[in-house]
């Protein structure tokens, strides 16, 4: 292959047809094998959408590994209008440095977006991740180019309800829980088509506690 | 268009319309009115003038450490030591004269070997380099005897004796000369020319910065305000480039012409005297305020000011560019949102889960405490749970996978906590730290998600 190709297919930019092996290089580990074989790792200039079914079925938790990752390096972590408190407790037992942390709370969605697009272009984060509520399509736009300047992965988390059938984010996940774990669908990809869904290890988001995949069902009590 | 005040006003200084009417600096002010009835006036404020030659002496720090201030309106800078710091006589003359232009002023810069030299032909508008007394001589000779002293009597006696420039007067007999005017003036003729050392006294800078300028027309847009608040910031930042400093605390005063007041405080975890990074600071924060009304004057003031690390001594570049990156982004969300808007979290050692954790300053570093299974989302409040068939219910049946952890805590502060907690799912795959009062009515509540 020529140099010249070469460069070019290196330009995040750049849409590779279905067939064609995920984006080699710079991908973050997920922490999920099955994951970073369908994705190459979390892409590093990049804008996710993800969608979980519903709040609280670990979503998060999808994160916190390569988020664990992250922040042994000296980059902020970004949570920009989380819906809830980041639990430090929880995020130090991920084995999240907290000093990297950084919480922002904008009073408006308006702010919210302004406030990740600096996040992403500052090259000052190693991940930001929002909860804007809804993205337009040129907010997700001047997204991806701040990820692209700031080479930060950048999540944004969306309701399930009411999903555009098409958007311009390069990826895109739904997440959903089942009894035997998450699963995860990935609706689209760079460098690559749609694939089966995933079913990944539902434990992390509750440390300490085994999946019940591995069993311990009869673990389970019932209040009467 | 400016009158001078006292008994007989006089114009100072008028517009290109004004002139066109025929009013001349110099005339008097009734002069002035009868050839145009509907002028202006604005009364001189010598103050403020000598307030703005101050703030620009702040300024001129940047290039010397001895900078004087001579009123009017000159300002004196001791330039022989700086020469070879900023790459010699041309390149400094140079950068000062973009400097000047970026304050918005206009100014004559004239270099000579003496102070006097200096002052009195930049006054005749002479924008030289003299570099010798030979030179000197030569410039200084050709101009008129009035910048000697300026008193009626003195400028009398000359034009009676045909004198008319300083080279005339330093050809005189010395004796002559200091019996006839005075030994004071030919002292000051002989430091204007070099014969007597000159010593200045220096302008000491105060201790703190603070600047003001009242606006030529009062304004209501922030990007206005902005360039006006410019001039002010290239002040602060001369005068912390002289001392090797940055501002960690900057206050915007701005008073309306009701003379309300509003202050924008501008805080930086990283000091800075780049004016390009402080005026977007000051424009994040400006463009969350509302100005009350018309915006008449402004003052600058750096609250904090403290030494700029040597940057070119650092052993790690990339860590310390890195720490400027990230401080830089702290700042400017900061500056928009508001200074609560922007914060980190760390641990804190209460076994109330809702006391367990800190807001702090983003990167405050903390010992690791052992890991609990907590959820990764708190609610901000415990949120009750209803009961059906008397389970908790949380879009469906909860059940319940760990439990019960007890915490039990605070029974000296009052806010004491007797929970049973416990992890629970519900029927979607959600995942939930609820928890039971231990209390007779056994109460419900959800505190986490795990998320």
């Amino acid at each position: 292959m020529s140099a010249a190709l070469d460069t070019l297919l290196q330009n995040a930019a750049v849409w590779r047809g279905a067939g064609s092996a995920p984006a080699a290089g710079a991908g973050i580990a997920s922490g999920f094998s099955a994951l970073d074989e369908k994705l190459g790792g979390w892409p590093a200039g990049a804008l996710v959408e993800l969608i979980p079914q519903r709040e609280g079925i670990g979503e998060l938790s999808l994160l916190l590994p390569a988020l664990a990752a992250l922040s042994r390096d000296e980059r902020w972590i970004a949570f920009v209008n989380p819906p809830y408190i980041p639990y430090a407790p929880a995020l130090a037992a991920a084995g999240i440095d907290l000093a990297k942390i950084v919480v922002v709370r904008a009073a408006g969605h308006a702010d919210a977006l302004w406030a990740m697009e600096q996040a992403l272009r500052s090259g000052a984060c190693g991940a930001v991740l929002g909860w804007p509520g809804f993205v337009t399509e040129p907010a997700i736009r001047r997204l991806q180019l701040a990820a692209e300047t700031g080479h930060a992965p950048g999540f944004y988390f969306t309701a399930c309800g009411a999903l555009p059938r098409t958007s311009p984010v390069p990826y895109r996940l739904r997440i959903d829980a089942r009894p035997s774990g998450l699963q995860v669908e990935i609706l689209k990809r760079r460098g690559g088509g749609a694939v089966a869904p995933l079913m990944l290890n539902h434990a992390l988001a509750v440390p300490g506690l085994s999946s019940p995949a591995a069993g311990t069902v009869s673990a389970v009590r019932r209040i009467a | 268009m400016i009158a001078g005040g006292g008994s007989r006003p006089q114009v100072i200084a008028c517009d290109a319309q004004a002139q066109a009417a025929g009013i001349r600096p110099g005339m008097a002010l009734s002069a002035a009115y009868a050839l145009s009835p509907q002028i202006r006036v604005r009364v001189r404020d010598s103050v403020l003038e000598l307030r703005t030659l101050e703030a620009n002496a702040l300024w001129a720090l940047q290039f010397t450490s001895q900078v004087v201030v001579a009123p009017p309106a000159s300002l004196l800078l001791e330039v022989g030591g700086s020469l070879r710091l900023f790459g010699g006589l041309d390149a400094l003359r140079a950068r000062i004269r973009e400097a000047v232009a970026a304050l918005g002023f206009d100014a004559v810069i004239a270099v000579a070997p003496t102070p006097l030299g200096a002052q009195w032909l930049a006054r005749a508008g002479l924008d030289i380099a003299v570099e010798d007394a030979a030179m000197l001589h030569r410039h200084l000779g050709r101009l008129p005897v009035a910048h000697l002293d300026g008193q009626r009597a003195t400028l009398e006696s000359f034009r009676r004796m045909g004198l008319r420039a300083l080279g005339e007067l330093a050809r005189l007999p010395r004796d002559g000369f200091a019996r006839r005017f005075g030994p004071a003036l030919l002292d000051r003729l002989d430091r204007a020319f070099g014969h007597r050392p000159d010593p200045q006294p220096a302008f000491t800078p105060p201790a703190r910065f603070r600047a003001g300028l009242t606006l030529p027309s009062p304004v209501t847009e922030v990007e206005a305000l902005l360039f006006a608040t410019h001039r002010l910031l290239l002040q602060m930042t001369g005068y912390l480039a002289a001392r090797n400093a940055g501002v960690a605390r900057l206050k915007l005063a701005m008073t309306s012409e009701d003379n309300l007041t509003l202050d924008a405080i501008v805080a930086l975890s990283v000091p800075s005297r780049d004016p390009k990074h402080l005026a977007n600071l000051l424009r994040e924060r400006l463009s969350q305020t509302q100005l009350p009304g018309r915006i008449e004057s402004i003052a600058l003031e750096a609250l904090d000011v403290s030494q700029l690390a040597p940057r070119n001594f650092s052993l790690l570049p990339d860590r310390e560019q890195s720490r400027e990156e990230k401080a830089a982004l702290v700042e400017k969300l900061r500056a928009r949102l508001g200074d609560d808007a922007v914060h980190g979290v760390s641990l804190y050692p209460d076994a109330r889960p809702e006391l367990a954790w800190r807001e702090t300053e983003p990167g405050t570093r903390m010992q690791p405490a052992p890991k609990l299974s907590r959820p990764a989302w708190l609610l901000t409040r415990p949120r009750r749970i209803d009961l059906r068939e008397g389970a908790p219910w949380l879009d469906g049946q909860l059940t319940l996978l760990d439990g019960p952890e007890r915490i039990e805590s605070g029974w000296w502060d009052g806010e004491d906590v007797m929970r049973d907690y416990f992890v629970a799912r519900n029927p979607d795959g959600a995942t939930f730290w609820v928890y039971r009062e231990r209390s007779a009515e056994g109460r419900w509540f959800l505190h986490g998600l795990f998320a």
